[in-house]
Formats: C-alpha cells, sequence, structure tokens
C-alpha cells in the first residue's frame, strides 16, 4: 500500500507540475495552450540529451534543460503567441495545435522514434520501509514538487514580478492601466510555463522513459487534472493532479487494472456533473 | 534509381509496408533495413528469372488507418507479393483487402488468430503464441519448477492472445493463473499490477507485451523489490528494449522468442549480422532476421516458382526452405516457423537455456 501511494502521489506530482505551467498561460492569454504537452516532451529530451549523450552530472543537467526549456518558452510566445496576440482565443488554440505537431515530429526527426531512459537524478536508490521498498526517484519528484509550488505562492504573493503577472492574469487591460508592461508579463508567463514543464519532463523521465508521443499522454492526464481541481485554479492543479494520480493506481490495484483510465475518465464525468467548478475554480466557458 | 520506363516495367515488384515513424518504428526500421538488404543481395546476383526486383516501400506507422492507406498505395502498382507489418491489428485491418486482391503477403506477427481467420494469401514467418507461450508456459512449470502462474499482458489482441495461450497449457497441467493483469500499451505505470500479481501469491510471472512496456514492467518489478522469476515475451530480447533497462533490471529474466542472432555461433549468420551492422550502423534483432529469411524464400519462390502471384503461394506452401533463423516449412494454415529458444539474462548477456522445436518432418 504504501509503494501505492508513493507511486501514484508522484506520477500525481507530474500531472500537478504539468498542469500549473498550463493554467499560467490559461490565465494570462485567456487560452488554452495544445502544445504544452511537447514542451514537457523537450525538455525531457533536453534532459536526456545532457545526462546520457554529453555525460554531465544529472544535477547540471537538470539545471541546463530547465534553462533551455524556459528559452524555448519564450522563442514559443515570440513565434506562436504574439503573431495572433489580439485575435480571438481561437486563433491561438490552433497555432498551438499547429505547434504541438511541429514539436512531435521535430523531436521525432531530432531524436527518433526509439524511446531513451536517463538514469534517474538520485542514482537509483531504493529505500526499505517495513515491507515496502520505496524509489527515492518518487520521493524526490514529491519533495520537488512540493517547493515548486510553495515557492510559486510566494513568488506570486511576494515578490514585484509575481504580483504584476497576477495583475496581467486578472485583467489585462487595467494592469496596463496601472503601468505594467503586459507584453513583457505575457513574455514572462509563457517562458515560466516551458521552464516548469521542463522540469516535470526531466523529473518523469528516468520513470516513464521519453518517446516523441510522451506529451499526449501528459497532457491527456494533466487536463483531466486540471478539470477535477478547478479549471484555473494554481491550488487546484496539485489537488486534482495527485487525486487522478492516486484514483488511477489505485484503480489497477484495487478495482481492474483493464478499467484504470474508463474509471479516470468517468471520475471526469462525475465531477463535472457534482462539482462543475472543480474542487477550486470557476466555472469552464466563463473564460475561454 | 533512375531506370529508364522499359526497365522499370520489366521489374518484379514487392511491397513493403512497415513503421517507418512513430514508436511502432522501432521494429519496422529494422525489418524494412532486413527486406532492402535481401533484395539487394538478389539483385547483385543477378535478380529475380534475370529481372530487377524492386521494393514498393511505404509507412504504415502506428495506425491501423495509415496501414491501410499503405497497402492500398502499393497494390496499385500490382506487386508480387507484399512484406506486410508484424502487428496484428494492422493485419487484421488489410486481411479483407489482402483476400479480395489475392496478394501472398508475409509478415512476422507472434498472434495466434491472425492465421486461424482462413486467410489463403497469408503466411506467418514468426513462431506464433501457441508456440512460443506454450514453451514459456511449460518452461515455467517444468524447468523452473513454479505453479502459480501471475500473468502480466497488453490489452491488445496480441497481449490477449498470449494470455489465452498461457492459460490453456496451465489447464492441461490441471492448473490456473493465481492472476492475470492487464495494462494499455502506453501505460507509465505498472506498479498497481505488479502488486496485484504478488499479492496474489504468484510464484512465476511470465508477460506479453511490447518492448517500451516491457522494460517498464522489468524496471518496476526490480524497484518494487518482487524478486520473482519472469518469464518474458519476445519483445525482452530486442536491441531497443535492451537500451533502456539497465543490468539488474534484466538480470535473470527469462524470455522466449526465436531465434538471437547476436549469440547464434553459426557463421554464415555472424557474418550476415555484421554486413547489417556495417549498411545499417544499427543491430539487427531476431525480428530482422527472420524478416531477411522471409524476403529471400519469397524472392526464391519467384525464382522458382514463377513470377505469378498463384504460383508463388502454392511454392511457398509446398517448399522447405533452409534460412538463417530457422528451417520455415508452412503448415495448413500458412505457419511457416515452428521453432521457440528460451534464453536466460545474465545483466544483458543472453544465453539459451531451452530450444522448443516442431517443425513439421
Amino acid at each position: 500500500m504504501p509503494q501505492l501511494l508513493l507511486n501514484g502521489i508522484a506520477i500525481g506530482c507530474i500531472y500537478a507540475l504539468v498542469s500549473c505551467g498550463f493554467v499560467w498561460v490559461y490565465q494570462s492569454v485567456g487560452a488554452v495552450n495544445f502544445a504544452h504537452g511537447e514542451l514537457v516532451m523537450v525538455g525531457a529530451y533536453l534532459g536526456v540529451t545532457a545526462s546520457v549523450l554529453l555525460g554531465w552530472p544529472p544535477a547540471v543537467s537538470l539545471v541546463v534543460a530547465v534553462g533551455a526549456g524556459a528559452l524555448l518558452g519564450l522563442v514559443f510566445q515570440r513565434v506562436a503567441y504574439r503573431p495572433v496576440r489580439g485575435r480571438p482565443a481561437l486563433s491561438f488554440i490552433v497555432v498551438s495545435i499547429g505547434m504541438s505537431i511541429l514539436l512531435r515530429n521535430g523531436a521525432l526527426a531530432v531524436w527518433g522514434p526509439d524511446p531513451v531512459a536517463p538514469p534517474d537524478l538520485v542514482g537509483g536508490r531504493m529505500l526499505r520501509v517495513g515491507d515496502s521498498v520505496l524509489s527515492a526517484h518518487h520521493l524526490l519528484i514529491i519533495v520537488v514538487t512540493a517547493l515548486v509550488f510553495l515557492m510559486q505562492a510566494l513568488f506570486f504573493a511576494g515578490t514585484r514580478l509575481g504580483r504584476r503577472l497576477r495583475a496581467t492574469a486578472e485583467d489585462q487591460e487595467t494592469a496596463q492601466l496601472m503601468g505594467v508592461n503586459v507584453r513583457a508579463m505575457i513574455a514572462w508567463t509563457f517562458t515560466l510555463s516551458a521552464a516548469l514543464a521542463a522540469l516535470a519532463g526531466v523529473l518523469v523521465a528516468p520513470v516513464i522513459f521519453v518517446s516523441p508521443d510522451l506529451g499526449l499522454f501528459i497532457i491527456l492526464k494533466a487536463f483531466i487534472a486540471i478539470v477535477i481541481g478547478g479549471f484555473g485554479s494554481i491550488a487546484g492543479t496539485l489537488v486534482g493532479g495527485v487525486f487522478l494520480g492516486v484514483i488511477e493506481v489505485l484503480t489497477a490495484a484495487y478495482v481492474s487494472s483493464a478499467y484504470k483510465d474508463v474509471v479516470a475518465f468517468a471520475l471526469l464525468v462525475v465531477v463535472l456533473l457534482v462539482l462543475p467548478h472543480g474542487f477550486f475554480g470557476e466555472r469552464i466557458g466563463e473564460r475561454a | 534509381m533512375l531506370a529508364s520506363p522499359a526497365a522499370a516495367a520489366d521489374a518484379v515488384k514487392i511491397g513493403l509496408v512497415a513503421s517507418l515513424t512513430s514508436d511502432f518504428a522501432l521494429i519496422g526500421v529494422l525489418q524494412k533495413n532486413a527486406g532492402v538488404m535481401a533484395v539487394d543481395e538478389v539483385n547483385a546476383a543477378g535478380g529475380a528469372q534475370g529481372r530487377r526486383v524492386e521494393l514498393l516501400v511505404e509507412d504504415g506507422s502506428n495506425s491501423n488507418t495509415v496501414a491501410l492507406g499503405a497497402l492500398n498505395k502499393v497494390l496499385g502498382d500490382r506487386p508480387l507479393a507484399v512484406l506486410a507489418p508484424l502487428w496484428s491489428t494492422q493485419l487484421l485491418a488489410m486481411f479483407p483487402t489482402i483476400e479480395k486482391d489475392g496478394v501472398p503477403t508475409l509478415s512476422t506477427t507472434g498472434t495466434r488468430k491472425v492465421t486461424q481467420l482462413g486467410n489463403g494469401w497469408y503466411f506467418r514467418y514468426f513462431p506464433h503464441d501457441g508456440i512460443t507461450k506454450t514453451a514459456a508456459t511449460e518452461f515455467a512449470l517444468n524447468e523452473l519448477g513454479r505453479k502459480k502462474v501471475g500473468i502480466l499482458y497488453v490489452a491488445n489482441e496480441y497481449g490477449q492472445s498470449g494470455r489465452d495461450i498461457i492459460v490453456e497449457t496451465l489447464k492441461k497441467h490441471g492448473l490456473a493463473p493465481v492472476a492475470a493483469e492487464s495494462h494499455n500499451a502506453t501505460d507509465k505505470d505498472m506498479s498497481a499490477q505488479l502488486l496485484r500479481v504478488k499479492q496474489a501469491g504468484a510464484d512465476v510471472i511470465i508477460s506479453q507485451a511490447h518492448p517500451a512496456d516491457t522494460a517498464l514492467i522489468l524496471k518496476q518489478q526490480r524497484q518494487l523489490g518482487i524478486d520473482l522469476p519472469h518469464v518474458a515475451s519476445s519483445a525482452a530480447s530486442q536491441p531497443s528494449m535492451l537500451r533502456i533497462v539497465t543490468d539488474k533490471d534484466l538480470d535473470g529474466v527469462y524470455v522466449e522468442t526465436a531465434a538471437v542472432p547476436a549469440i547464434d555461433p553459426r557463421p554464415e549468420v555472424q557474418r550476415w549480422l555484421r554486413s547489417y551492422e556495417e549498411r545499417f550502423k544499427t543491430t539487427a534483432d531476431v525480428f530482422a532476421l527472420l524478416y531477411y529469411d522471409m524476403t529471400r524464400m519469397l524472392l526464391q519462390a519467384i525464382k522458382d516458382g514463377g513470377a505469378e502471384r498463384s504460383r508463388i503461394r502454392s511454392w511457398l506452401e509446398k517448399t522447405r526452405y533452409e534460412g538463417l533463423g530457422a528451417t520455415y516449412a508452412c503448415d495448413a494454415e500458412h505457419n511457416c516457423n515452428h521453432r521457440a529458444v528460451i534464453l536466460r539474462y545474465t545483466g544483458k548477456t543472453p544465453t539459451i537455456v531451452k530450444t522448443y522445436d516442431s517443425t513439421p518432418k
């Protein structure tokens, strides 16, 4: 049981990290970025390139991948968002779908179709607790996620940049009237969101291997987590992600492994029926 | 490639549909290479019946629709035969077209059901699950002395077919599996399935899955400290899988497969392997080796039987062919390979611990 819960929480934390960056962009520009999963995938590949191909230590690879991921986010914003800024949200959604296809096929061309497995960040250590064997890497994922959520809460509440980003997310026009450089804030949002995606990619890579289709798998799950947690809520992404991860593992263990995904999606329907706002969020459709 | 129109019309055409993109390309590209190699060798030696052999290559990707589109495209050029992908779901989608077109189609699928559907144009060059999974189960019972079998299988035609044969084989011994757990091919977390098998009291695990999910199963079995012997499907012997697991993940694991070119002591197999590696800068696995044999046997059929579809079919049905990976002799269902081996891995080094051969005499 502790093993199952740990695995469920760890994969749930990955869903939460991915969802969090996704929601930042959604709040900031009012449209969903369908290429967000591919930013996770590219981040994972950047980590693999640094650690496996270049032979850099795991910690250095992590920092480099997150940095490069952030840069990719900035470029993505410049190429995919800036040209359609000011047009209906649908324009950006369509562009983001195109970018998702471009990044996936780009990864296929650059890194090939074979899955690759980077070494985990804690040297494959296992901790024995009673009858259970716990993976140190899974614990690391949980600790890093907790730190990220704590830091982002402090960042948005306690720093000048954080408050400007929040103001931009709240209402772009009013923020602009107050002297906030909205363009720069949106660029920051994309950059930070992509950095978080790359972090999630590097953390999850040793657990599930990296292939060009990684983004599709992860964004679908993140999307469920976001809806369960409450569309648009940052706290909701953490709760929704962990809730989904744990439910998936428990369903496979105690109900039926064959119906794991059926239960996850049925749960989504039930949550939407009972709690149309999710656990924390605003009603879907109020924005998009 | 720039043949004159007359020479091109004169060429013997063979269709080749394989997964060249997507996650399925793990095996598809290795197989296409093997097909190209066989055709080039025959062309260098004067072609088939004095005519150049031309391969019409199309990508089947990981989708039935794409594969079917690819098949239709190559059939438009009226090839004498088609080398098809090994994915049973793609094959089943292609079957009506193959039967309608009456084109000899060869592939290396393992799924039992494929040759039980009465498609008279299809030939199988990999031992089917009825052979390999029976061998794996017999091995677990007789050689490892186990009685409580836990099954892990991928939730598709291939996985379910494997599961059914394990269950049937156990039944013949008066046994039943203590657990049978499935996962989706794209699942990333197998811990729940592994723990269920452990909690059910299994004393051996037999699995039927593709390379990437098999790698996850083996890795997570070790991480969870589930110290049970594991007899994995042929996916676990493929180079693509070996690259993503560690020595520790694979140590002590048994794998059922049809042949292992890398450890085959025969000089002709080693020669073939070296020339494959030199040319394609990657190592060949069992699927590449059998695909090469299959292509060579087809080209032999065109040479000896004649450049006509029904004559190729009857030649394939009647002829016993010595390949590098096996001796091929097709039975009434067109199953042409009847040999299975069980490997044991020490780190990433396999040794053959048992051979099961039921090739018709």
